[in-house]
């Protein structure tokens, strides 16, 4: 079922001439794409260009103006983020959306699902169970938080982190419960040079050992030439090409939708 | 100053201030605050639970507590047997059967599109049969109302069953209200709901007091029975009068703190664990935590929802207490406005908090009048000494600076204290 351009195509999320409006503005326009299951998919494009906004729109954050959504081959126009999230849809926020009266572990420990201790009655009726249930999920959190090397701040308060902590958070959330998708929006920003490659090496292995796939966007191009193939452009609402970031590099067209202006060969 | 130990000083320092005035005002009195404050505490926890712990406004407590009112005079008042053997049972029965009519058919209307009425038609078709199931709801209800109140005993009346029964049902149809209200309103925006919680107190206390069928509306119901023994039940038995009414108070305080003491630990716990968590990352941050599979709109219908039971069994405790349904008593500023300073005083998001600014504020609130009419007497005479004069209408300024010190109180604590007297811990182990 794998393989480009073939008739195998097999996408996980495909977008389908949606468009989205905020006011007059039409922050993504007719725009179709598709991501293919177990890729790392690139998402690049000027500030403005409506990234951000397609993510929402794919994670149910905001509804479609037109167009439909199908995500693992169902039809998921309209569907709440939290209806998405159960189905192995996960995200991050480019502006880090953090808890920030929790600490960073509480932070994490939130975050899998259909927890015991969140009935209830299972919490006033078995207590024993919950507490089982909340050891689980404090190891696992645990472990998150010393990957991303957090450790020293996990009972700080999420809102005292700094930007960058506070991105690390965000895609340690994602790193709490299985998933099938996971969109990053600009995780990278602000985050220091050692730990990105940790954590770009990371996702590879997120990648290819457990079967994920990533939907990345990011501004910085070392990154996603490392990471990412394929990678689509988006400018001014639309899907303006996809290839390898080799090829993307080359296309002159490309590099003035980005730069606004053509680049003189150096 | 540790929290654990500035709320031990506070409560202490309660302790004291309760001491004092009860022995300014005697025990009789003094046991009497005692029940009535608990009780607000009850209804402070329930309003902590949807403002604390999930920032929902709910100014509409009022609403809830009359519902738990009516609720326990209807479970504990004694039988009516001339309404029972007179038609009244048989018309309400066909008017409640008018009512399900009416449901069944704006839910069929609301299903339409499965006929192939679409759009403008399908709203039509809606509205009409809004205006249908009143129309037949009416034709049924006003002639059973009306046969009640002149010849069918003039009102239902109770069921004479216990006391605390009508308590739990006053916190299940409170629990029913909010679930509808919530249902209707969360989806959209918070700010809403507290719009539509004081559309719906001022509804509930415009239907309770014009049912005179159903409540006896401005005739008030009384006595309505206690659970425990009656100061006359004491007095039956050889205790002096002075000493019955402390000692039946004791009784019926011991009663409501135990329920006091196990919805405190319920909610305690609830907040404790992943539940308390989950609440407070909604509250933090609804975007995200729905995009981390919460689903917001259902977990803050259950918060509004449990913390209204609580609201609705603290009403009917009053009423009990009081012994006393009068559906023309309850006032905004009463038995809404005065649990948001009881909470928001306390503490907002801590229970203990909300129990303490519970017990603080009543007790202030019941003091100011006489306090202040004290004050206004020694200022009084000693201003007619020098011969400026004394104070005109002392009695019904007094009962004025209530809310006054209400306000003052409330002023100063959000000046030196705004998260409360004692706020909100947040964990750090987790
Ligand atoms: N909620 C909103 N209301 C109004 N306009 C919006 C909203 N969200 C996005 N926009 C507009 O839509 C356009 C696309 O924004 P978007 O955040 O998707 O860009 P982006 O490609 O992510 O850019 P960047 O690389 O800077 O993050 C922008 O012009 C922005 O002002
Ligand atoms: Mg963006």
């Amino acid at each position: 079922m794998r393989g480009r351009g073939g008739v195998s195509f097999d996408a996980v999320i495909d977008v389908q001439n949606v468009s989205k409006r905020f006011g007059g503005l039409r922050a993504v326009n007719n725009c179709s794409l598709r991501v293919e299951r177990g890729s790392i998919t690139g998402l690049i494009g000027p500030n403005g260009a409506g990234k951000s906004t397609l993510f929402n729109l794919v994670a149910g954050n905001i509804v479609p103006d037109e167009g439909r959504i199908f995500f693992d081959g169902q039809d998921v126009t309209g569907l709440k983020p939290h209806q998405l999230f159960h189905r192995g849809m996960l995200r991050t926020f480019q502006i880090a959306h953090e808890f920030s009266n929790m600490t960073a572990l509480e932070n994490l420990m939130m975050v899998p699902s259909n927890q015991t201790g969140e009935s209830l009655i299972k919490t006033w009726l078995a207590p024993g169970a919950v507490k089982d249930a909340e050891r689980h999920v404090r190891q696992k959190a645990l472990d998150v938080i010393d990957f991303l090397k957090l450790g020293h701040v996990k009972y700080e308060l999420a809102g005292n982190l700094s930007g960058g902590q506070k991105k690390l958070l965000e895609l340690g959330r994602t790193m709490m419960v299985d998933a099938k998708v996971v969109l990053l929006d600009e995780v990278a920003a602000g985050v220091n040079r050692t730990l990105l490659q940790d954590l770009a090496a990371n996702i590879e292995r997120m990648n290819q050992e457990l079967g994920y796939t990533f939907f990345v966007i990011e501004h910085d191009m070392d990154l996603i030439g490392r990471l990412c193939d394929p990678v689509i452009v988006m400018a001014q609402g639309e899907k303006i090409a996809e290839g390898p970031m080799e090829e993307i590099r080359a296309n002159p067209e490309i590099i003035e939708a980005y730069f606004g202006a053509p680049v003189e060969a150096a | 100053m540790s929290v654990a130990r500035r709320s031990l000083l506070l409560f202490a320092g309660l302790f004291v201030l309760f001491v004092v005035v009860g022995w300014a005002l005697g025990a009789a009195n003094i046991s009497l605050l005692l029940v009535q404050s608990f009780a607000y505490a009850l209804v402070a926890l329930g309003l902590n639970i949807q403002w604390g712990y999930g920032g929902l406004f709910n100014f509409g407590i009022m609403g809830m507590l009359m519902l738990g009112g009516a609720a326990v005079t209807f479970i504990s008042y004694p039988v009516n047997a001339q309404f029972w053997g007179s038609e009244g049972p048989l018309m309400l029965g066909k008017a409640l059967m008018a009512l399900l009519a009416g449901f069944l058919l704006i839910w069929g209307a609301r299903r339409a599109d499965r006929l192939g009425i679409k759009g403008k038609w399908k709203s039509f078709v809606t509205v009409l049969a809004w205006i249908v199931a009143y129309i037949v709801y009416r034709s049924q209800i006003d002639p059973a109302a009306a046969y009640i109140e002149s010849a069918g005993g003039g009102w239902v009346g109770g069921l004479g069953l216990h006391p605390v029964l009508g308590w739990l049902f006053g916190g299940v149809l409170a629990a029913g209200v909010a679930y509808v209200v919530g249902k209707i309103c969360l989806g959209l925006r918070t700010d809403y709901l507290a719009i539509a919680t004081i559309g719906i107190s001022e509804i509930i206390r415009a239907l309770l007091k014009n049912m005179d069928w159903l409540t006896r509306g401005t005739l008030t119901v009384s006595p309505i029975p206690w659970p425990t023994p009656l100061p006359q039940d004491l007095q039956a038995q050889g205790v002096s009068i002075a000493d019955s009414f402390i000692y039946a108070r004791l009784g019926f305080l011991a009663l409501v703190l135990i329920i006091l003491a196990i919805a405190f630990f319920l909610v305690q716990r609830a907040y404790g664990g992943p539940w308390g968590r989950m609440m407070r990352a909604i509250r933090d941050n609804h975007i995200a935590a729905a995009s981390m599979g919460k689903d917001v709109t259902r977990r803050q219908l259950e918060i509004f929802v449990l913390g209204s039971v609580l609201m609705g069994i603290g009403g009917a405790i009053l009423v009990s207490f009081q012994q006393i349904y009068d559906p023309g008593s309850y006032q905004p500023i009463n038995h809404t406005f005065l649990i948001w300073v009881m909470v928001i005083v306390g503490g907002a998001g801590n229970n203990w908090g909300a129990v303490f600014g519970a017990l603080l504020i009543y007790i202030t609130w019941m003091i100011s009048d006489p306090v202040a009419q004290a004050v206004m007497n020694a200022i009084s005479g000693w201003s007619t000494d020098i011969g400026w004069g004394g104070i005109p209408e002392i009695q019904s300024r007094a009962s004025q600076m209530r809310v006054f010190v209400l306000g003052v109180v409330i002023t100063i604590a959000l000046r030196y204290a705004p998260r409360g007297l004692i706020p909100e811990v947040v964990r750090r182990e987790a």
